[in-house]
């Protein structure tokens, strides 16, 4: 390719990444600033209702609270060079230590559920595709309709009342289901089984809720596979379907999933605040839920802008990727 | 950043996956690590709903009296004041305004530093900084100077009389050198929220991920050595697992719900062992947390005090305690109520909806022929706002509005987040909370004080009594108890023609409890803030076994 056609592409690429990023951190911005919740009403407690007019006013003006948005966010900007992210007020820690201690969390649940989804829900689209129509294909048809219609936060309490009934009936406790660890497993050290056990309902869940937008866009994009030339010349042929899928259908369809991957990234991120949120575990979609909660402005914009950065970047990955595996994009 | 919890996790995770590829099975529930690790002997571990807010204590951390990290000059068990690093009880002047406090001399810091007069004044006057922002600064109002004569005494002065500013003797106090360095700061950036430093039975081990508090007993205590040597805290959100994971032993002590407290419950029990495991005991702890229906004064309906006493006699409280909060409250009419011990004053209003209707009548608001009253072709309405937030308040405004119906009036309930309700208190009525422990005049004051009308959130109708007020200052500017008992039995009287509330209960707390041999459990009252130390294990260092 040419070098300076590159080179454009690769200016015109970061530029709309920063204007994307702008345009995240003023929207945060504005919609904290309207946000009915005053965010000294939880930093003072109950003192919020003893407080006198004054006293509020003041401890505005200490806290900074006083200040216009956007002199907020250039504030906040001053110390990005510098590595500084602020203070996180709802978690009384700087925004750095709360993003080392719950970003591993994060990826270390949410990473899984995305392979797992990928893995689970090409599995079903192929299956369902050896017999379009079957019961097969329709009974996954009607599932992930039903998953997809349903709120992340219902198919959570689902899977906890799954997995709890089937303890019951098999006589034995029910797996955790909040916390990513034992009470007091984080001094006196982590371990890994008890780490997996307080996974597993979590993950399930996590999965669940990834499972059907992967399958519609899988199905989508596997259709033109389904009847290309190569595929109806192998069928043709004599080749039995279950061949015809695996070895010539599957790896033209590398480029759908790729696609179908990228498309969930974002999601994920969404995905993840409520997994994280309801079962309690330690990751920085449950303490960006906090700091929205509150107002509080360092945490929210260093988590938004991270995560918008991260689907960018997933974004441009996919479409690395995709030229990788498939020429065509390449050429076009 | 740190890597272990996600090798762990994803180490973890890739096991179950392999478990689940192979075995083709879910991975066996009874393998090693899924019934919950027993406690160590000497640990207790508690589920709250949350992560403490806060662990500094000028940033209002254990606001009423400290128990684990920090120790304050007094502590306030119950509706009674204790010296706990003071040597004895705060000493008042006759009018209440010089207050002197011994200190005790064998008090030291977790770092090792000794407690003294100097550490008490930076730690007061570092809530009254105000570029601290300090939720204290508030309540310290009166508060002019703190100053220390010699290392064990403190000279707390006042620009006004105040004979209950020994209840604002529980700040944790901190060491000079940090409030010193940190003088001129937000306390936000405080080193204190992350490693306290104070003379409390109990330090900091760890709060990674603020999920998991673990506190480690001091060895070199000045109170002895506590016998539990460990206290775990763990945030888990939803109430219904705490209650479970007590139940199955993988926590020993967590506060619940009163719905849930009842279903635990064998029936008509209150408090005891749970109907599913003997070992496990549902707590009830009494509040000075009142619930009550403030009346705006701005409104042509309630701004007749005769109608004011009609809607307290149209209130039937013993049905809300029993109908909504499942027997968990004390009924209460009077801002001087059980909960301010010793200056509690007799009730004012008895359910009486034939009162009710007689008082109405007198104050011209007639019932027409669908019952609904008015006057001068105007509806007798009234809308009750409660913070949308709180479950509790909804159900109760919701009896209320049906009982005010009862008698004819048009009201409604209206769930509002606190910045909508504020600028509306002078015209609608709000269902109210709040309280101190033994103290008659915090509430009273801020609730009805003329002076304190519509400022932030006190005095919420607008509600003024210049007789009133007298009553209360006279109250509080004198130390002789019976000078005290005579004016607020005199502010009792004033309220009972002239109420600017509704008040209905005070509510209580329940928890769930596997004391496991432990002794030394006492109930106790507990203030509005529900702060996680003052559980039933407030006292756990003394616990003994």
């Amino acid at each position: 390719m040419d070098p300076l056609r590159a080179l454009r592409r690769l200016a015109g690429r970061l530029a709309a990444a920063l204007l994307a990023l702008a345009a995240v951190g003023v929207g945060v911005l504005v919609l904290a600033d309207l946000s009915p919740r005053d965010p000294l009403a939880s930093y003072l407690g109950s003192s919020y209702l003893s407080a006198s007019a004054d006293s509020r006013t003041e401890a505005a003006r200490a806290l900074g609270l006083d200040v216009a948005w956007w002199q907020a966010g250039l504030a906040w900007l001053q110390g990005l060079p510098q590595g500084d992210l602020g203070v996180s007020r709802v978690m009384g820690r700087p925004v750095g230590t709360v993003l080392a201690e719950s970003l591993p969390w994060t990826l270390g649940l949410a990473l899984p559920a995305f392979v797992l989804a990928l893995a689970v829900s090409l599995a079903v689209v192929l299956r369902a595709n050896l017999r379009p129509g079957g019961v097969f294909d329709r009974a996954v048809q009607v599932l992930t309709g039903v998953l997809a219609g349903l709120p992340a936060f219902l198919v959570a309490l689902g899977v906890i009342a799954l997995f709890a009934g089937a303890a019951r009936l098999l006589g034995v406790p029910s797996l955790p289901a909040s916390g990513a660890y034992s009470p007091g497993a984080r001094a006196s050290g982590l371990e890994a089984g008890d780490v997996a056990l307080h996974g597993v309902i979590p993950l399930v869940a996590f999965t669940l809720s990834l499972v059907p937008s992967l399958v519609a866009h899988l199905q989508q994009g596997m259709a033109s596979a389904m009847g290309s030339d190569s595929a109806q010349a192998a069928r043709g042929l004599g080749v039995r379907e279950r061949t015809v899928l695996t070895r010539v259908v599957l790896p033209q369809s590398a480029l759908p999933l790729v696609g179908a991957a990228t498309s969930v990234v974002a999601s994920l991120v969404a995905t993840s605040a409520i997994v994280e949120q309801i079962f309690g575990w330690p990751g920085v979609g449950a303490a960006t839920i906090a700091a929205a909660l509150e107002s509080d402005l360092a945490l929210l914009l260093a988590t938004s802008l991270g995560t918008a950065l991260v689907v960018i970047v997933a974004g441009w990955l996919g479409d690395a990727v995709a030229r990788m595996v498939d020429p065509r994009v390449r050429r076009g | 950043m740190q890597l272990r919890p996600l090798i762990l996790a994803a180490l973890g995770v890739a096991a179950l996956l392999v478990t689940a590829c192979t075995g083709g099975s879910t991975p066996d529930p009874t393998s090693e690590g899924e019934t919950p690790a027993p406690a160590a002997a000497d640990t207790f571990r508690i589920g709250t709903d949350a992560a403490p807010a806060t662990i500094n204590p000028l940033m209002g951390h254990e606001a009423e009296g400290t128990t684990w990290f920090y120790e304050s000059l007094v502590q306030l068990v119950g509706d009674e004041l204790v010296p706990l690093v003071a040597a004895e009880m705060p000493q008042a002047d006759d009018d209440a305004t010089t207050w002197t406090v011994t200190l005790r001399t064998d008090v030291t810091f977790s770092d090792g530093t000794a407690l003294d007069a100097g550490d008490v004044v930076a730690t007061y006057e570092r809530a009254l900084d105000p570029a601290a922002a300090s939720p204290w600064a508030s309540e310290l109002a009166r508060l002019s100077e703190v100053a220390a004569p010699a290392t064990d005494t403190v000279v707390f002065t006042l620009d006004a009389p105040d004979a209950f500013f020994g209840d604002r003797l529980t700040i944790g106090i901190i060491p000079s050198e940090v409030a010193e360095a940190e003088q001129g700061s937000p306390l936000t950036e405080s080193s204190l929220n992350e490693t306290p430093v104070g003379s409390g039975p109990y330090v900091l081990e760890s709060w990674a991920d603020r999920n998991d508090l673990v506190l480690q007993a001091r060895d070199d205590w000045w109170g002895g050595e506590p016998e539990i040597r460990q206290i775990i805290l763990t945030a888990v959100p939803d109430a219904t697992q705490r209650a479970q994971m007590v139940i199955d032993g993988a926590l020993d002590g967590t506060m619940i719900g009163p719905a849930q407290a009842a279903a635990l419950l064998p029936p008509g029990e209150r408090d005891g062992p749970v109907a599913e495991d003997e070992a496990v005991t549902v707590l009830v702890n009494e509040t000075a947390d009142a619930r009550a229906v403030s009346l705006p004064m701005d409104h042509p309906f309630t701004a007749d005090p005769l109608v004011r006493r009609a809607l307290n006699f149209a209130v039937d409280r013993e049905g809300i305690v029993e109908g909504v909060l499942d027997g968990y409250a004390i009924p209460v009419d009077n801002p001087f109520p059980h909960s301010v011990g010793d200056f509690a004053q007799p009730s004012l209003f008895a359910f009486d909806p034939d009162a009710a209707a007689a008082l109405l009548d007198e104050a011209g608001w007639l019932a027409g022929e669908d019952g609904m009253r008015s006057k001068d072709g105007e509806q007798a309405r009234l809308t009750l706002m409660y913070p949308s937030s709180d479950t509790g308040r909804r159900d109760q405004a919701q009896v209320i509005v049906d009982q005010f119906g009862d008698v004819g009036i048009d009201a409604t309930a209206e769930g509002l987040s606190w910045d909508l309700i504020e600028p509306r208190m002078s015209t609608d009525a709000l269902v109210f909370a709040g309280g101190t422990p033994g103290n008659p005049d915090g509430t009273a004051w801020n609730w009805m004080a003329c002076e304190l009308a519509g400022d932030g959130f006190n005095n919420p109708g607008h509600y003024c009594n210049e007789e009133l007020d007298r009553a209360l200052v006279e109250g509080r500017s004198t130390t002789d108890p019976d000078a005290q008992q005579a004016a607020y039995a005199r502010a009792n009287e004033i309220y009972a023609d002239d109420p600017g509330f509704v008040f209905l209960n005070t509510v209580s707390r329940t928890y769930l409890l596997r004391a496991d041999g432990w002794e030394g459990v006492e109930p106790h009252l507990e203030g509005h803030v529900h702060s996680v130390s003052w559980g039933p294990w407030w006292n756990i260092a003394e616990w003994t076994r």
